[in-house]
């Protein structure tokens, strides 16, 4: 019970630190948040780091090939139709059905 | 101002991905002992996919709590980044700043680069629905147990950061046109 009440405690510390660091010292990093190249390249950067951990992590290759040929469908489909709901739901249908083809769950 | 409704419809490609990716945690949570009631206290209190998901390895260990915070913390240091770019958007300090704070993940952070929210309500209140998401999908994981294929559903949010990703692009693109 113990150990469970530390862990919950341990991983709630663990992130909201993180979380909370630049807001502590907003004061002295207001100044660098008023750039707006610095805050778009920084915007760009992280959401860039998301998006290719989301791709690669903890997966094996075809895994991998599928969640790449998704992401391409998800940018063409985005660029030519605007619409985020049937881009997402094209990527997410191609990455569930090849998935499950994989561990062969269907066929 | 946005309503919830509004924001709802809004929040939907998180809302699926945070659903299933939370009953995965919750289905792997179950399977190493995690009791439906802390899996619902740790999603509350916590909120943080990645950093649960590492968690797994230490649950039901005879983890050295220094390492095990260490190594939540490296992996929650992007934070810090999401913080520099919400230090004017989430104003001054009150009870909403502080959980919008709390609340600060991958996924809130891209719903505030796609939708350009002004008022301090307004983020609070789709950090609120996206937590509620996050919390129902990490219990239903823990209740239901390994009933149920969630594979590859957690795409939904990848496919998310991609387009936000090509539309920050833009931004940079437009912030270094205009001189």
């Amino acid at each position: 019970m113990t150990n469970n009440f530390m862990f919950a405690v341990i991983l709630c510390l663990g992130t909201i630190s993180t979380r909370f660091l630049p807001f502590i010292f907003e004061k002295k990093l207001m100044n660098i948040s008023k750039y707006n190249r610095v805050n778009s390249i920084l915007i760009a950067f992280l959401i860039g780091y998301i998006m290719l951990r989301s791709i690669f992590d903890f997966q094996n290759e075809s895994e991998i090939k599928i969640k790449i040929l998704a992401s391409v469908v998800v940018v063409i489909i985005y660029k030519t139709t605007r619409n985020i709901f049937v881009s997402i739901l094209l990527g997410t249908s191609i990455v569930v059905l090849g998935l499950n083809y994989l561990s062969g769950a269907i066929l | 101002m946005k309503n919830y409704k509004e924001m709802i419809v809004q929040s939907f490609p998180v809302a699926v991905a945070y659903i299933f990716l939370g009953v995965t945690f919750g289905v792997l949570f179950a399977s190493k002992g995690g009791s439906i009631g802390l899996s619902f206290i740790i999603s509350v209190t916590t909120f943080a996919g990645a950093a649960q998901f590492l968690s797994l390895e230490y649950f039901g260990t005879d983890f050295h709590t220094l390492e095990f915070f260490l190594a939540i913390f490296i992996l929650n240091i992007r934070h810090i980044g999401y913080g520099l770019t919400a230090i004017k958007k989430f104003g001054t300090w009150d009870w909403r700043k502080v959980y919008m704070i709390w609340g600060f993940t991958d996924e809130n952070f891209g719903m505030l680069q796609i939708n350009n929210y002004e008022e301090k309500k307004s983020i609070f209140k789709i950090f609120l629905i996206n937590h509620f998401y996050w919390v129902f999908g990490c219990t239903l994981g823990a209740a239901v147990g390994k009933n149920i294929n969630v594979k590859g559903l957690e795409f939904a949010l990848t496919s998310l950061f991609i387009i936000l990703f090509f539309e920050s692009l833009k931004n940079v693109k437009k912030e270094f046109s205009e001189g």
